[in-house]
């Protein structure tokens, strides 16, 4: 992502923050409700997770775009 | 011995990317660990969870890690902005989230040891599973303090901050390790 | 004074080792249990002792320091102190990595020695079934390291960075740090007599290595910290690899070598992170009392073999693709003709990485692990064979038809092809599981590991150490010499495990003092040959050691190879090359009209003229 102005990139950071708190408690309430098999969709969420931190904390993209 | 070229002049991928691709490579390395931790837990136990899990609790420091990683991000943006105000709060508050993270998790270990003692199978998993992870919280604090403490003087907030950046992605690291860690120790039936 | 920081890190090391005890007593203390049980002070007071030894051994002056705000030092020594110092030079590293893992190859030699005396005949000879199992154990840890370290950490440190044109690695203070960390190994191996040794091989199966004596405990801590530095090389090698290559160098202009670290760094990087697990878990079981291999409790120690496996047959090609790399680049230069397939070669190191990790379980046909499991793992083991065939293919490819020059290294390579061959056909026999139910666990599987890694990686490293000499020492080694070395070790290595076949054959086990007597003549035979065998490492060490202080002063290219590191001094500078060089081909054109590899850069002011042409 090209390099956006603080406000902007802060903001993004918070909607990443509320993303991940609402996947958290979203595995925890299927588990409430699915008595059994809620693995896949474990997985599932968790690479979501992944995903999530590692684009827009972590700035994977970094490593194949050339900037700066 | 003058016709040698300055070690700095000779480098065509920055020193900055360099660092970045080392980093990445060194938590590629840790997800294996993680991928042990974890194929272990399914091997062993398979699904089963005891009902004594303190369930509260677990989701509980999973949103204060989730937390201290926000913080954390915003410590680096505000370093990368030159805020240094808001790298200094940021980075605080990151250390802050990270401590308590450790203080749930050694509530819980007291819960643990009377309800799962390290002896029984799903004792060994948890202690082994949640002590590795919070060693490496422990490390991330480590060098949260190192970076805060260095930090005052503004120094990171002048530009390059590999220190910074550095630090914020091995703790996002170790928040993506947890998000791992949650469902497969708390949540999976 | 010469040796300060070693002093110091001797005794930041006991100091850290002392705290470390002590806060271990003392949290045991609190607990409730008893304070001075051995093994978990010890565990802790070396985690302390570690970072002691490190800082006090040139990390806190060179690096530790800036994380206080405090300027690092500079250490201005350019000697002979150089090698006994935390030097960060690539150079410095690599004869460092050389000479250790070389004394560790002759203590673990001879202890192949006393254990070839105690199989000469049957019933005692020297030891007891105990000792023997000791004696065995640590023969098994000393040589993996060996394998595993002689070519990654001592060939490729010396080698990458002058083969990419470079001048140095990615981290050349992480490099420093792999290699101290090596020292601590050492002795923790060497201590475990005083503590009762350990007697589990080097694979540490449980349940018997959660029981043994203390002398485990510290053969796990070793092992693990042997783990960290490999994958802290492995790391730094990729980073290296892919980001400081001279301009022109590009993958497919890249050393076949380089291209072999990068494939088994690949590895080491990884698949290290599991071993580093598995011996955790049976610390853990010691010191914790945790139950992951007590069934009891709900425990399995298959867990244990799966972990431990899903690194150790990646690990062997962390030792056999390097081999591979430094003998096919023997091979080439030597044949003064294109290397044979470079792509497919490539191709075949990629693949080698990513079928490595599936095979695991070709280790456990007889564990009693799952029936369903047989068919998928052999048929992954076989396929690894296509590509291993590959690259011996483009070996013979290489040496068809070319104007072979047989110095001393060139034989070395040669031997090796010889070598692993057999040793490669006779793993058919243990990937397929009808064969290796019965072979499982015999003197068959010592006979063929020790041709894939003594016969071939060894004899690679033979080949690379006498190719490299004149680079690395600014000498050259006596050629009649070497070549005496070549056919006797040869020779002698073959009667020396060739017959183990035969005798694993017909039944005898591995790691055991005593045998029926109806094998005594076999045993007797390789017993024999196997100290021949040892006395051509004294042709060797003799060879090395007085060419290095005697020999004839080398050139800058005695072998009119074509890489980059023969276009410098020998050894080169600090620096490594004057300018940056600039690659304009491949490396192995021998003989291809109008094909140059690289052109020495101009000193100072090309770098504008580089940047501006991408
Ligand atoms: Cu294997």
């Amino acid at each position: 992502m090209r390099r956006a102005s603080p406000r902007v990139a802060l903001r993004r950071g918070l909607w990443v923050f509320i993303a991940l708190v609402v996947l958290a408690v979203v595995e925890y309430l299927l588990t409430l409700v699915m008595k059994s098999g809620n693995l896949p969709w474990m997985v599932i969420m968790n690479i979501i997770d992944a995903g999530l931190i590692a684009y827009f904390f972590m700035h994977i993209a970094q490593l194949w775009r050339r900037e700066e | 011995m003058a016709v040698h070229a300055p070690a700095e002049a000779r480098r065509h991928v920055s020193r900055l990317a360099i660092n970045r691709l080392g980093l990445w490579l060194f938590l590629l390395s840790e997800g294996f660990l993680f991928a042990a931790i974890i194929s272990s837990r399914y091997y062993l136990q398979g699904l089963n969870r005891p009902e004594t899990l303190n369930q509260v609790l677990g989701l509980g420091i999973t949103i204060v890690l989730i937390a201290s990683s926000l913080s954390a991000y915003r410590a680096e943006t505000s370093a990368a902005h030159g805020d240094q105000k808001g790298f200094s709060r940021n980075t605080l508050a990151t250390i802050i989230f990270g401590a308590l993270f450790l203080v749930g998790v050694s509530i819980e270990w007291r819960e643990a040891f009377h309800q799962f003692p390290p002896y029984t199978g799903f004792g060994t998993i948890f202690f082994t599973m949640t002590g590795i992870h919070a060693f490496h919280v422990l490390t991330g604090l480590l060098a949260l303090g190192v970076v805060f403490f260095l930090g005052r003087d503004g120094r990171f907030t002048k530009g390059a901050s590999w220190g910074v950046e550095g630090t914020v992605k091995y703790w996002h690291f170790v928040d993506v390790a947890w998000v791992f860690i949650y469902p497969t120790l708390y949540l999976v039936n | 004074m010469a040796l300060l920081p070693l002093v110091r890190g001797l005794s930041l090391g006991a100091v850290g080792f002392l705290l470390g005890g002590g806060l271990a007593a003392g949290i045991r203390g609190l607990m409730g249990l008893d304070p001075w049980s051995a093994e978990p002070v010890i565990v802790v007071g070396y985690v302390f002792g570690l970072i002691g030894w490190l800082l006090g051994v040139g990390l806190w002056g060179t690096w530790a320091r800036e994380w206080l705000g405090l300027a690092p030092k500079k250490d201005h020594v350019h000697d002979w102190r150089r090698y006994f110092r935390f030097c960060t030079d690539h150079k410095v590293i690599g004869v460092q990595y050389l000479v250790t893992f070389m004394v560790i190859m002759l203590l673990g030699g001879l202890l192949a020695v006393l254990m070839r005396v105690e199989l000469m005949q049957p019933g005692k000879t020297l030891m007891g079934p105990g000792q023997f199992n000791n004696a065995m154990s640590l023969h098994g840890i000393l040589m993996v390291a060996v394998a595993v370290a002689t070519i990654m950490g001592g060939f490729a440190n010396f080698l990458v960075p002058l083969l990419i044109g470079a001048e140095d690695v990615a981290f050349p203070r992480l490099n420093a740090l792999s290699y101290w960390i090596i020292p601590p190994v050492a002795v923790l191996l060497l201590a475990t007599p005083l503590m009762g040794g350990f007697d589990a091989g080097w694979t540490a199966y449980p349940p018997l290595s959660v029981i043994n004596a203390p002398g485990q405990t510290l053969y796990l801590l070793a092992f693990l910290t042997f783990g960290i530095s490999s994958i802290v090389g492995g790391m730094n090698f990729l980073a290296t690899i892919i980001t400081l290559r001279a301009p022109g160098m590009s993958w497919s202009r890249l050393p076949i070598f380089v291209w072999s670290i990068f494939a088994a760094a690949l590895i080491s990087l990884t698949a290290t992170q599991f071993v580093a697990y598995g011996l955790l878990m049976i610390i853990l079981e010691r010191v914790a009392g945790t139950s992951f291999f007590n069934s009891a409790q709900g425990g399995a120690p298959l867990l244990y073999q799966h972990i431990f496996w899903f690194y150790s047959h990646p690990a062997v090609y962390i030792m056999i693709l390097p081999a591979f790399g430094v003998v096919l680049e023997v091979l080439a230069h030597f044949s003064r003709k294109p290397l044979f397939a470079y792509k497919w070669v490539v191709g075949a190191f990629l693949s080698i990485v990513v079928l490595s990790f599936f095979v695991w379980a070709h280790h456990l046909f007889t564990s009693g692990m799952a029936d369903y499991l047989h068919l998928p793992f052999m048929v992954t083991t076989e396929l690894i064979s296509i590509p291993t065939g590959v690259v011996f293919l483009a070996g013979l490819g290489t040496i068809w038809l070319g104007r072979l020059w047989l110095t001393t290294p060139m034989l070395f390579a040669l031997g090796f092809l010889f070598n692993f061959l057999i040793g490669g056909i006779t793993g058919i026999f243990l990937a397929d599981v009808p064969t290796d139910i019965q072979l499982q666990d015999t003197y068959f599987v010592v006979a063929h590991f020790h041709y894939t890694i003594m016969g071939g990686e060894v004899f690679a490293i033979m080949a690379g150490g006498y190719y490299w000499f004149p680079k690395i020492t600014g000498r050259m080694y006596n050629d009649r010499l070497g070549k005496l070395h070549f056919w006797w070790m040869l020779v002698t290595y073959n009667l020396t495990f060739l017959p183990m076949f035969w005798a694993g054959v017909q039944g005898m086990n591995r790691r055991v003092a005593d045998f029926p007597p109806e094998l005594a003549g076999v045993n007797l035979f390789a017993s024999i040959a196997s100290f021949f065998l040892a006395a051509s490492f004294v042709v060797l060490v003799y060879n090395l050691v007085v060419s290095w202080k005697r020999g004839p002063v080398a050139a800058a290219n005695p072998w009119r190879a074509r890489t980059l590191e023969w276009q410098t001094t020998s050894p080169p500078p600090l620096e490594n090359f004057p300018a940056e060089p600039q690659v304009m081909g491949s490396p192995y054109d021998y003989g291809v009209p109008g094909s140059v590899h690289s052109r020495p850069g101009i000193a100072g002011g090309a770098q504008e003229v580089k940047h501006a042409q991408g």
